[in-house]
């Protein structure tokens, strides 16, 4: 409870501190006015709202920094209180130095993380939904992270969300009018508002679900696993991919003990590219727990590839054999012996083949374009239909439909009114919780702008 | 000078509730009323009850009060609405004859020998030491307790076209402001409007052009002790009308002449409840509307026309009234007005209907900008039962709204500051299944054994109670195998409706395809017991909402249980984040908990228990 109502000024550094950079922007929100600031800035003429002021920042006579200020006055700001944002020079030590000023004088203290988001939040500038956009969008990796993120924030998927929020909104009316309010519309025109009102909130429904497609990979972090028995190879590609020496690479089996990884970006999406431990029968403690998490990892990766070296016929190849990759590459082709080794190794499993055998040394480049372009077809499949990118959005949907399928098996017009809003009521749970709240007012001043109604 | 513990200022639906039931604790009760107006009259439709409001007056009746009583004397025809919708939503109406409902009102009331009625307009009311001090047009009276049971009264003012009169109602004059009556409440009073249609001339009508709705024998009588079929006056019927486009047009065309549309008239109507002018205006592609034809009484010669009330000049009100098929030669006996009126901000009463500023001051009924007789006689006994248990240094009595609609009303009332009339809807409450018409004993019991006053009523509830008991206890225990042969009478058409093992009485209840309350009449007549109709039916209904009902508790307790987290309102109020008209709301009304916060307009609850579900 603390945290809900703790609402006295906060401080923070709005963009990244890690680095020094040209500029930084510190935000101060939620404090009374202006007043208690006046004394830090040089600028003595009044500060309106929205107007960015160039000032010098000064503590006890001292300047601290050259600074622009643009004071944002509450409720008409990002989160509906007083900010005050000042752009101070990027030094990572000024911007401490600077955040450590405010706080000692005691004028706020510093944020929690997300903490102003959550002011917008509970200050209705922002809904839950609107705020998950934004989080998306901030740390979006990729374009189509980046869009559905802004899309949730103030663009289509939040516009939708609300036309299903309308819609349902329309038929809890029409069964609420056919209950209060009969005499006045005739159990006919009830009728006609309770099947329409249905049918149109099911196919606007119907829409939003087809786009919760059950995803094993996760799109809003995809991630690429390479595999493989040890020795096959991974690390060298892994290295090569990422034109660094990042994995240790050697011929001794089971040097990558755990799993290694890194951003690759292709085709403007980023992806978190992870090499695995071999996979074996390890008889080593620590090799066996990553054998563990490299089988878990490529269950829930986005593209799997599997990397065989032929010359090393292995009884692990009927484990691999029962898993699906999206990728199979022999690697080794430079070695003698790889030809027959390959058609052996096919002949036994076909599931390998036939896939192309690769040169690790000399054709990687190939090797790279290929697999590549395997990815981003995957990843346009995809996010072609616009999936819903948003674990907690994904389950309330599959909620709703499940829910939604009872109610629409029990409602025709003849069932007892009564047992029908109950089941409505628990679709309205689901439903508010994706987008907001159904209250009855809510519902009446619904019933009262689209039907006429009357003593 | 006259002295009273309990003073009633109005003699309406609310206030004869609140005398009757605080007169019942053997307090010296008055009632203050305009000369000139009968008690318990009924200044626009003469119906009691209907969706929502039978409820209401099931659960007055219950409680001890006498709306029920008074309007099965004077019922003159019947109805259940949402017959075919389920037990849950079913509601009773009447129709009442509105003079014989007054005179049953004056017997009732005069029979009482501790209340006494004044029939002085009140001028001014002043505190005075531990007691107010009312001051009418005759002489003044001090007293313990004041009800303001006021109706439209409050600086009220009469619409017709251009026409404009002070009154509280058609023939009578409006009683002062209320800044007037009390200079000490500052709040500044909102100013709300309601209309009424023409009254027709019952030998004008064609009724053989209307269809005619007869009285229903079937639906059972509002007060619990009376015969639940007697009917005390002879039944008549009700006729339903058709507006069409030329009705419409007719008032399209005379929209100028609407003191509601020129703006003569700035108090703010209730949507569920338009004059003819709004739905004409409002609605321009819908031309045909229903119009209940309504008798007001046996003797008078009055019909009410529901669905057509109206501002308009008098000429235009002929116009189109007798537009309308089977009133071609309709005559207008009294025509159709509009009347403003003040109403207070009901964010200042405590659920006790007492007001916050002024203690032993209460407010019910349509003051409080309720509409509708039923709402106004729920308020009222709420405030008579809570001025009189304080006076008594008693609990008070507060209904909850998990239980009853009187409970939602008040709640409601108390918590939101409201921008048009207030009237209930079974939408309003979110325990639809368990607050119904059938169990109302079992929901109201407990509250009225809390006023301790041993009547006839309480031994009928307490009977009524055992045998519920031991009928649900029969239902659980009794099974039945499914080779007997009532198991056959039971089964539907349906293939998964067959009934082919052994089951109590309370799973062959829950089967969808029956009628509860005929199977139960069934199965304990079988078992060669005989119950009380009212009473098979209440356990059959609830044994078969039961399941939803105990889902629907699982969530309410969920709610609950966060409404239940305490908060700290001053350090709301303090914020500088919140709106000013939030803060202030917050400041008025003081939320201790999460659930009182919810409750505050403007606030989402659906933000709120996201917030607070985080912070937990």
């Amino acid at each position: 409870m603390k945290f809900l109502y703790s609402d006295e000024p906060i401080i923070a550094c709005s963009t990244c501190n890690h680095a020094n950079a040209a500029l930084a922007v510190l935000r101060i929100s939620g404090f009374r006015d202006l007043s208690q600031f006046r004394a830090f800035f040089s600028h003595s003429g009044p500060i309106e709202p929205r107007r960015v002021y160039y000032t010098k920042l000064i503590s006890k006579d001292e300047v601290l920094d050259d600074i622009c200020l643009t004071y944002f006055e509450g409720p008409k700001s990002y989160n509906g209180e007083n900010i005050l944002e000042l752009s101070i020079h990027g030094n990572t030590l000024n911007t401490e130095r600077i955040l450590k000023f405010f706080i000692e004088e005691g004028k706020c203290r510093l944020a929690n993380p997300g903490e102003f988001t959550y002011r917008a939040l509970k200050n209705r500038k922002l809904t839950l939904s609107q705020v998950e956009g934004l989080d998306l969008f901030l740390n979006a990796n990729s374009g189509y992270a980046l869009d559905q993120g802004l899309s949730l924030l103030s663009g289509n998927l939040q516009e939708l969300y609300t036309e299903l929020y309308d819609l349902f909104l329309k038929h809890k009316s029409a069964l609420e009018l056919s209950i209060d309010f009969i005499d006045d519309v005739g159990e006919e025109t009830a009728k006609g508002y309770f099947d329409t009102s249905l049918l149109n909130f099911k196919n606007k429904f119907d829409s939003l679900s087809r786009r919760v497609v059950p995803m094993e990979h996760n799109l809003i972090q995809p991630e690429i696993v390479l595999a493989g028995l040890p020795n096959s190879g991974k690390s060298s590609l892994f290295n090569h991919l990422l034109k660094d020496e990042r994995a240790i690479v050697s011929s001794i089996p089971g040097t990558t003990r755990d799993y290694l990884s890194e951003s690759v970006v292709i085709e403007g999406v980023k992806y978190k590219l992870i090499d695995t431990a071999g996979i074996r029968e390890a008889t080593d403690l620590i090799e066996a727990e990553g054998i563990k998490r490299t089988k878990k990892k490529m269950l829930q990766s986005f593209f799997s590839v599997l990397l065989i070296n032929p010359l090393e016929m292995r009884e692990e190849f009927a484990d691999l054999a029962q898993l699906k990759f999206d990728a199979v590459y022999f690697t080794h082709q430079d070695l003698r012996g790889f030809s027959e080794a390959h058609k052996k190794v096919i002949n036994e499993f076909p599931q390998f083949g036939p896939m192309g055998a690769v040169d690790l040394l000399k054709s990687q480049d190939k090797l790279e374009v290929d697999l590549f372009s395997q990815i981003n077809k995957k990843y346009s499949d995809l996010t072609k239909n616009k999936p819903i990118l948003l674990d907690r959005h994904k389950l309330l949907i599959s909620q709703i439909d499940s829910q939604l399928t009872v109610y629409v098996n029990l409602a025709t017009y003849e069932t007892d009114v009564a047992i029908l809003s109950h089941e409505l009521n628990i679709l309205a749970s689901c439903l508010s919780e994706l987008l907001g709240i159904v209250s009855p007012d809510q519902i009446l001043n619904s019933i009262f702008s689209n039907f006429c109604i009357g003593k | 000078m006259n002295t009273f513990d309990i003073t009633i200022v109005g003699g309406g639906h609310a206030g004869i509730e609140a005398a009757q039931i605080a007169s019942q604790f053997g307090l010296n009760v008055s009632i203050i009323t305009m000369p000139g107006i009968g008690l318990g009259s009924a200044p626009c439709n003469p119906s009691v009850g209907g969706v929502g409001k039978g409820q209401v007056v099931r659960e007055l009746d219950a409680l001890g009060g006498v709306m029920g009583i008074l309007a099965d004397k004077a019922g003159i025809q019947f109805r259940v609405l949402n017959d075919s919708k389920g037990f849950a939503v079913q509601s009773s109406r009447v129709q009442i004859d509105k003079d014989l409902y007054s005179v049953e009102a004056e017997k009732l009331i005069s029979n009482i020998p501790n209340i006494t009625v004044v029939r002085e307009k009140v001028l001014e009311i002043k505190p005075a030491a531990d007691c107010f001090e009312v001051l009418t047009t005759e002489r003044s009276y001090r007293t313990k307790k004041i009800i303001m049971t006021v109706g439209t009264f409050l600086n009220g003012k009469l619409h017709t076209g251009t026409s404009q009169v002070s009154g509280g109602r058609v023939g009578c004059e409006p009683s002062n402001g209320l800044t007037t009556l009390f200079s000490e409440i500052k709040t500044r009073p909102y100013r709300f409007k309601t209309g009424t249609p023409p009254r027709l001339d019952k030998n004008s009508i064609d009724y053989s052009k209307l269809e005619e709705q007869p009285s229903d024998p079937a639906v059972r009588n509002f007060h619990c002790l009376h015969e639940p079929f007697h009917r005390f006056s002879r039944q008549v019927s009700c006729y339903l009308a058709k507006t069409n486009p030329n009705t419409m047009e007719i008032i399209r065309a005379n929209k100028e002449k609407s003191p509601m549309f020129n703006g003569q008239i700035k108090g703010v109507g209730a949507r569920y409840c338009p004059s003819i002018e709004d739905k004409a205006y409002r609605y321009p592609d819908k031309n045909i509307h229903h119009v209940f034809i309504e008798p007001e009484g046996l003797e008078l010669d009055t019909m009410y026309p529901s669905g057509i009330s109206s501002s308009l000049p008098k000429e235009v009100q002929q116009d189109y009234v007798r537009s309308m098929e089977g009133l071609e030669n309709a005559e207008i006996k009294v025509y159709g007005y509009a009347v403003e009126y003040d109403v207070i901000d009901t964010t200042d009463l405590k659920l006790t209907l007492e007001h916050v500023q002024i203690p032993n001051l209460y407010f019910a009924g349509q003051v409080n900008g309720t509409s509708g007789y039923e709402e106004a006689a729920g308020q009222g006994f709420i405030a008579g039962s809570n001025a009189a248990l304080s006076l008594l240094g008693l609990d008070p009595l507060i209904l909850s709204r998990h239980e009853s609609y009187i409970g939602v009303m008040i709640e409601d009332l108390t918590s939101n500051t409201r921008d048009e009339p207030y009237r209930l809807f079974t939408a309003r409450s979110e325990n639809r299944l368990f607050i119904r018409e059938d169990n109302t004993v079992i929901r109201m019991y407990p509250y009225r054994a809390q006023l301790l006053l041993n009547t006839p009523l309480d031994s009928y509830q307490r009977k009524f109670i055992e045998s519920y008991q031991d009928l649900l206890e029969f239902c659980d225990e009794t099974m039945i195998p499914e080779t007997s042969p009532l198991m056959k009478e039971f089964e539907g058409d349906g293939e998964l409706q067959q009934l082919t093992r052994r089951m109590s009485v309370t799973e062959i209840l829950r089967q969808a395809w029956l009628n509860p309350v005929s199977a139960l009449e069934r199965l304990v007549g079988y078992h060669g017991l005989s119950i009380q109709s009212d009473l098979g039916r209440t356990v059959a209904i609830s044994k078969k909402y039961d399941p939803y009902i105990k889902r629907s508790e699982s969530q309410y307790e969920k709610l609950k249980k966060m409404d239940g987290m305490r908060i700290d309102w001053e350090s709301i109020f303090a914020s500088t984040n919140i709106s000013f008209e939030c803060r202030q709301r917050v400041g008025r009304i003081k939320p201790e908990t999460f659930g009182q916060l919810k409750l505050i307009e403007g606030i989402r609850p659906a933000t709120l228990a996201v917030v607070a579900a985080k912070a937990l």
